[in-house]
């Protein structure tokens, strides 16, 4: 009996054009349009690039121009240099081919469009060079022997500031979509977790009362309910996943196989919380799976879904929160997956979940059990 | 009236979506708009520097205070695990550590490991951050190297790093619409979610063909019905653009009517037309409700990413700007980066009349798809019935 009811469970949680839409097509539109808007960010927003700037020299400045030339030259330079009149180069700002013009006048100075990191970093340049040429002069003037030393000491390479190595993984923040992503499809699965309720629950639909009248024990009925529950939105997840890892070709920067249990395991819970709600009060069937998605959204925005900021407000002001937050935790195992190079906090994620799952499922057991209706 | 009394009645029960959007537009909304950056001189861009200070010298503090007039800087002892959340989440950030004997070093010339820093590998803010250091740690050993003491180096250092170069923002200056950018660079999604998430609805209710046989049967005439529906979208069409559009920005934001915000608001009503025409098209063109919130989704959350309205349209590649030249919303999220000078944008009339022309283009294009949609379906009709009437009784 219980693989029977597994069996018609699985295929009408599958018929339900709903969950087809919500847990299978909705997840994968969305996983394209992240990938086109969002993951080719990362190259462009955070990491340096070289910048186009042209230089309209009023004056000759020979030094400046050999600095602005070794500048320009090598794979992974600093500046595309363009020197121009100012005609030129003002028409070249407006079109948006250069992000700045130098002035050499023969002092220094910057016209820029707009403010940003790349006309931020044009003017922190020429505050270094005009700085470096002052305190050279300076010296200089004071004592002509000291020339040497002085110009050493800004022509030798640092090796002041040590960067420590935190993580080997992929660190594209903007990766946090695609977590926040599948985590939203396992929280997504309280509509699956609801559907079990309502289908044997008397009070809440029509086959809920068909269903209890028959002499299936409501203990297998809801443990069926649960196991294909289960499945189909395992399925569901694993689908997202699949599209993200090899249709996108996106490097969740994790091994795949490691996806899958997170995702398999974040399912069940959300199929657990969902079940959980779908036997609480006495909310119409309408209402309930308006409320459960609703619920199940707003975790996914506390966790960075439609906001990425949030996550770090939530982590600087409510970091508890994020321990206890559903979708956060499918989103931050996946993260600890990713970055840290030991499964501690994956593994504290992990147990997170499955405590969440077991707690739900109990308690949606315990409200299931013994109910009597006065007329069904 | 009773036609649109009933639209307005459907209308009601399908508000709660409406609703939802709004609340959540305005609160991001009026959020952002209220943090974006000061449009006036040139700002510098500042990273979060979080500094864990083990030597705790005059040298390490001038560092710190260097560093300070040009970024946010907070101090602490962060652990492998906090800083490497914090530089993933946040890119902005900078794990700055000053180890012991960094001032005796410095003042002895020698520079070699002194300092360590947790950054986001080859970021802007890596290299702006790094490049600042440099500075300071060079300009100081150059005077150790001309024989100044290391106070003297440092308090010279500080002295010579003062100097800032002058910088000049060439680009047409917005008339305080720079400020209201965030705000109105949302509507094309909230416009097209509320509209066809709550009209498409409605309107495919009143046009089926039960409700249409029963009020034909009345004495309201087909005339008065189609008007009366379309009076009843267009007024909740215009009480939201008034809402959105005109009273938050003039009363929440106390935003000047400029000639700018003219063109912002001239921008957002042919973006409403557009809004207004795709609705039409949709509730036409399929039956099924649940089908609504499928193509709501794909066209509202698809012109969005596309277009640049949740990511800046100067990070998108250049294959996705050429398909979005062939969305309206990209013409109106042109016009709203040209007013507010940003994203390579320069704002003059002519810009402004393409974009506008080009969404009244999309809209009359999605009206005659209607058009033919209904003629499509008219046929069809008309086809079944006199395939019926000539089968043998």
């Amino acid at each position: 009996m219980l693989f029977h009811n597994i069996k018609y469970n699985t295929l009408a949680s599958v018929r339900e054009k709903s969950i087809i839409f919500w847990l299978m097509l909705f997840p994968v539109i969305l996983a394209t349009f992240f990938h086109i808007a969002l993951i080719g960010v990362y190259d462009k927003d955070i990491l340096f690039n070289t910048i186009d700037v042209a230089v309209v020299e009023k004056t000759e400045n020979p030094n400046f121009r050999k600095i602005m030339d070794s500048l320009s030259e090598g794979d992974d330079k600093m500046f595309n240099t363009t020197y121009a009149d100012e005609e030129k180069a003002l028409k070249m700002l407006d079109d948006g081919d250069v992000k700045g013009i130098i002035y050499v006048d023969p002092k220094l100075s910057l016209s820029v469009k707009a403010e940003g990191l790349d006309q931020t970093i044009i003017k922190s340049f020429i505050d270094q060079y005009s700085v470096t040429e002052s305190v050279i002069i300076e010296n200089a003037l004071k004592d002509p022997g000291s020339i040497g030393d002085v110009s050493a000491a800004f022509s030798e390479e640092l090796k002041a500031n040590e960067q420590l190595k935190l993580s080997d993984g992929n660190m594209n923040t903007y990766m946090t979509y695609m977590y926040n992503l599948i985590a939203m499809v396992c929280i997504l699965g309280t509509t699956v977790g609801t559907d079990i309720a309502r289908r044997n629950e008397a009070n809440l639909s029509s086959l809920g009362i068909r269903s209890c009248v028959s002499p299936t024990g409501k203990l297998t009925k809801n443990f069926a309910g649960l196991i294909s529950g289960c499945i189909v939105q395992s399925v569901c997840t694993l689908i997202a996943a699949v599209y993200i890892v090899f249709v996108l070709r996106d490097d969740l920067g994790i091994p795949f196989p490691m996806v899958v249990l997170t995702s398999v395991v974040g399912s069940w819970m959300g199929v657990a919380i969902g079940f959980f709600f779908g036997t609480v009060g006495k909310f119409s069937e309408g209402s309930r799976e308006g409320l459960s998605i609703a619920f199940s959204m707003v975790l996914c925005f506390l966790s960075g879904l439609m906001v990425g900021d949030i996550k770090t407000v939530m982590m600087e002001k409510v970091p508890w929160f994020n321990n206890i937050n559903p979708a956060a935790l499918v989103c931050d195992a996946l993260y600890a997956l990713n970055v840290d190079g030991n499964l501690d906090r994956y593994l504290v994620k992990m147990l997170t979940m499955a405590a969440v799952t077991l707690i739900f499922t109990l308690l949606g057991f315990i409200m299931t059990r013994r109910k009597k209706y006065a007329s069904i | 009236m009773q036609v649109y009394k009933v639209f307005m009645k459907i209308l009601r029960s399908k508000m709660s979506i409406a609703i939802t959007y709004l609340a959540i537009f305005l609160f991001i909304g009026i959020s952002s708009a209220n943090n974006s950056p000061n449009q006036g001189n040139f700002s510098e861009n500042s990273a979060g520097i979080i500094v864990n200070d083990l030597d705790k010298s005059e040298a390490s503090k001038a560092l710190i205070e260097y560093l300070g007039q040009s970024n946010k800087i907070s101090e602490g002892a962060p652990s492998d695990r906090e800083m490497l959340d914090g530089i993933y989440y946040n890119p902005s950030r900078y794990y700055l550590t000053i180890k012991e004997g960094f001032g005796q070093k410095l003042a002895g010339g020698e520079t070699d490991g002194i300092l360590a820093h947790a950054a986001q590998e080859g970021s802007y803010y890596e290299s702006l951050v790094g490049s600042k250091i440099d500075l300071y740690l060079t300009t100081a050993k150059a005077y150790v190297a001309a024989g100044s003491t290391a106070e003297e180096a440092l308090s010279k250092a500080a002295a010579a790093l003062e100097k800032k170069t002058e910088v000049t923002i060439v680009s047409k200056k917005a008339e305080g619409f720079g400020d209201m950018e965030s705000y109105f660079k949302f509507i094309p999604y909230i416009f097209l979610s509320v509209f066809i998430f709550a009209l498409c609805p409605v309107i495919m209710t009143m046009t089926k063909t039960e409700i249409k046989n029963r009020i034909f049967s009345s004495s309201i005439s087909p005339k008065r019905f189609l008007f009366e529906t379309a009076l009843s979208s267009l007024s909740f069409m215009a009480a939201i653009y008034l809402l959105v559009i005109i009273l938050i920005p003039v009363f929440v934001f106390k935003a000047d009517v400029t000639h700018d915000m003219e063109i912002a608001w001239l921008n957002s009503l042919a973006f409403t037309v557009f809004c207004a025409s795709i609705v039409l098209f949709i509730s036409n063109l399929i039956s099924s409700e649940p089908l609504v919130s499928l193509i709501g989704n794909i066209v509202s959350l698809g012109m969005s990413f596309i277009c640049g309205v949740f990511v800046p349209l100067q990070y998108l590649d250049g294959s996705v700007k050429t398909v979005a030249a062939f969305l309206p919303a990209y013409w109106y999220e042109i016009l709203v980066s040209a007013l507010a000078g940003s994203n390579g944008q320069v704002y003059s009339a002519s810009l402004a009349v393409k974009c506008i022309l080009i969404q009244f283009i999309f809209a009359a294009a999605f009206v005659a798809a209607t058009f033919a949609v209904l003629k499509a379906k008219e046929a069809k009709k008309t086809g079944n019935t006199q395939n019926s009437q000539a089968l043998p009784a």
